[in-house]
């Protein structure tokens, strides 16, 4: 199934690069049709976790990727049938894919163990993987708001200067997303907090994974601030917005990785 | 049967000869009414432009069709005939269909995906069918070429990029700030470009629009138009910092604004992004206005540039328009051969149901006592057999029809069910027609070389119509 969603995703993604470049409806067609598939492989890859696990494959961290990336297939599906974008689909899948790429590397490696208060649990993890899907979504339309500066910029006029929307209509939705994604951080550490104190019986603030959590929102934080100070986006803070992002991977990859907390604990 | 086109345009004659054809109301008129009284003219369209006249006929005979059509246009332009048969083009066939459709998505037109064409091209499909002269195959072939037209237009964004100097700086604009309904924009000079400019930026919608120029009452009188302020070219700079787009065309020698007032106006602004769009030869703006950070200034040569790759935008478009023609060819090749197929149903659907009726006759006779809802259920289910019976032959025979092009299966279907096939050529006309001895030697020699060239080409089967 994996490698199903995987070929599908891959073959479907260089469809969409060959119809930027030159366009062609059944190349078009075909990679729609190929991400459709991409999307219910990927489905039915949580569905059978969900088998599997007797819950929401939501514990390990190619379990959340996996749900990160599929948030992010549906979400574009969704876009592109309603509102068509130019060319979200593409880079936002392009996030999507390497997302993907990574659950599935680390597929098997993460061990499962079950904690008392899964139900809050759930809840900030869920918070957290919905947040971590916002993020990539505002990265995307970060990336997308440097090359069309830069097509401005250097005039280049080329297909990408054409396909992609203003730079006006970029921002607006890398400030929404960025915006979403910094309130379920939020929620997330939140909700994460509160299940450290009933299940640690201690407040988790002195540890590698908050802080490292606390630093990647504040960030985001000084993003909005100054993104909503000057009420328009600067080619730099756009660069600070794709930092951000690898802040984020940095933390959602590796930080936990180091962690007491995020590792495999004993009830 | 023949779909033909005889035409004249821009790749075949000069304007001259071009506006000798193009016709007016009445001269359309009498044409159409013309072709309407031939003999040799069973249904025909003109279509007539500033940069094409051409006239889509249905014949009989390909031959006196194209010599009834070249005197129509030699008696048109009043010269000699052989200088009309070299400025013209005469297209038959799915040519003559493909290009109906190439006409009205643009693709033919001096510039690639303008948008006019299909209505002048609805609109003379809707003189010629208030004329009387289409009839049912014309009605369906200009429907589908409007189809094609329509499907070009919204599907694909082969009329969407500009390729005017003015309008591709209003692209540019629209690329760094999208929706136009809370921007400021000022134009500097009321000259003709300046106004074709402050046209299309107040199509776009800008909040409030600021025309700066040497002379007020020109200026005025361009602003009355969109809504716009009219200031003097002196007092331009009072409101840069509340703009965010500049577009000057004047065409005044030295600079009407220099890096000086930009880097003030940026100041009061803020330093918000502003784009400054300069489409004047000289140069209105100072080009060291470049070099100050949140500006970005284009002149001509950067619009050429646009305007370039819009074109080869278009270019890129028409492959994908060429591909909705070839599906519109087919989808008409289609209809034609179920044309043919339809006299042969309702033959088979009228045997069933007097097969049906003469059941029901019988069982009536023989079965006095049957109350009014028993033969109203008998009568019910017995249609039900005749329907379940035929439906499934009816379908197979639409699909082979399709499948061959041709009608070659009525004739084995009629046999097979007992039709009257006399009865199904007297309302069945095209195949007959068109393999009829009316072809010459010669058209069936060219049917023959354009069937063996499309075999080898194109692996699809059309209409015999459309060969």
């Amino acid at each position: 199934m994996y490698d199903a969603a995987i070929v599908s995703y891959a073959v479907s993604l260089t469809l969409f690069f060959s119809d930027v470049l030159q366009p062609r409806r059944a190349f078009n067609r075909s990679a729609v049709l190929l991400l459709f598939v991409a999307f219910l492989s990927t489905t039915g890859l949580l569905f059978i976790r969900f088998r599997i696990l007797h819950a929401f494959p939501a514990y390990t961290r190619s379990d959340t990727m996996l749900f990160i990336a599929w948030i992010m297939l549906v979400t574009t599906l969704v876009l592109d049938t309603f509102f068509r974008i130019g060319l979200v689909l593409f880079f936002a899948n392009v996030v999507g894919f390497f997302i993907f790429l990574f659950a599935g590397y680390r597929q098997g490696s993460d061990m499962l163990r079950w904690f008392p208060n899964q139900d809050l649990l759930l809840l900030h993890i869920v918070l957290a993987t919905l947040s971590e899907a916002a993020l990539a979504f505002s990265f995307a339309f970060a990336v997308m708001h440097l090359l069309q500066e830069s097509n401005l910029r250097y005039k280049r006029w080329n297909r990408w200067f054409l396909l992609l929307p203003s730079l006006s209509k970029i921002d607006s939705l890398c400030l929404l997303t960025t915006a979403i994604g910094f309130f379920l951080l939020f929620a997330a550490m939140a909700i994460g907090d509160v299940w450290g104190k009933l299940v640690l019986h201690q407040w988790l603030v002195w540890s590698a994974k908050p802080i490292a959590t606390i630093i990647v929102w504040v960030m985001y934080g000084v993003f909005l601030g100054l993104r909503v100070r000057r009420s328009g986006t600067t080619r730099g803070m756009m660069i600070y917005q794709v930092a951000c992002f690898v802040a984020t991977l940095v933390n959602l990859g590796a930080i936990g990785h180091l962690l007491p907390l995020h590792q495999p604990v004993s009830p | 049967m023949h779909i033909v086109v005889l035409g004249m345009n821009h790749k075949t004659a000069s304007v001259e000869l071009r506006e000798r054809v193009s016709l007016s109301q009445d001269a359309l008129e009498r044409l159409l009414a013309d072709l309407r009284d031939s003999r040799t003219v069973m249904e025909s369209v003109v279509l007539s432009t500033c940069n094409r006249t051409e006239l889509y006929a249905l014949v009989n005979s390909i031959r006196a069709g194209q010599d009834y059509l070249l005197t129509r246009f030699t008696g048109m332009i009043c010269l000699d005939r052989s200088v009309v048969e070299s400025s013209t083009y005469f297209i038959q066939g799915e040519q003559a269909v493909a290009h109906a459709m190439r006409v009205a998505s643009g693709l033919d037109s001096v510039v690639v995906g303008e948008t006019q064409i299909l209505g002048q091209m609805r609109n003379a499909f809707q003189i010629a069918f208030e004329a009387g002269n289409t009839g049912a195959m014309f009605n369906r072939l200009f429907r589908e070429v409007i189809h094609v037209g329509k499907r070009a237009q919204s599907e694909t964004t082969i009329g969407q990029n500009p390729v005017s100097v003015s309008y591709a700086a209003v692209q540019l604009a629209n690329k760094f700030f999208g929706d136009m309904s809370g921007r400021k924009a000022l134009v500097v000079g009321a000259g003709h470009m300046g106004e074709l400019a402050l046209q299309h930026l107040h199509a776009l919608g800008f909040k409030q629009l600021y025309v700066a120029n040497r002379t007020m009452a020109r200026a005025q009188s361009v602003a009355q138009a969109v809504g716009a302020i009219a200031i003097d070219l002196a007092n331009v700079t009072d409101v840069l910092s509340d703009v965010d787009v500049v577009l000057s065309a004047t065409g005044a020698p030295g600079y009407t604004l220099v890096a000086k007032d930009i880097a003030k106006a940026l100041k009061a602004r803020k330093h918000q992004p502003m784009v400054l769009l300069d489409i004047a030869v000289p140069r209105d703006l100072d080009p060291e206005i470049a070099n100050l950070p949140g500006v970005y200034l284009y002149d001509v040569d950067d619009l050429d540039g646009v305007i370039e790759a819009n074109i080869q935008e278009r270019e890129r478009q028409s492959v994908v328009v060429e591909s909705m023609i070839r599906e519109s060819v087919e989808a008409f090749s289609n209809w034609l051969t179920e044309q043919e197929v339809v006299p042969l149903i309702a033959a088979l659907r009228a045997k069933g149901e007097s097969i049906q009726q003469q059941v029901m006759e019988s069982l009536a006779r023989k079965l006095p006592n049957l109350t009014e809802r028993d033969r109203k259920v008998l009568n019910k289910h017995t249609m039900s057999i005749v329907n379940q019976l035929l439906r499934d032959p009816i379908q197979n025979m639409k699909e082979l029809a399709m499948a061959s092009g041709d009608a070659e299966y009525i004739s084995l279907f009629a046999q097979l069910f007992g039709v009257d096939e006399a009865a199904i050529a007297s309302q069945s006309s095209m195949a007959a027609r068109h393999l009829s001895a009316e072809a010459t030697f010669v058209e069936l020699f060219q049917r023959m070389r354009g069937e063996a060239r499309r075999m080898t080409e194109d692996n699809r089967v059309l209409h015999p119509v459309l060969r």
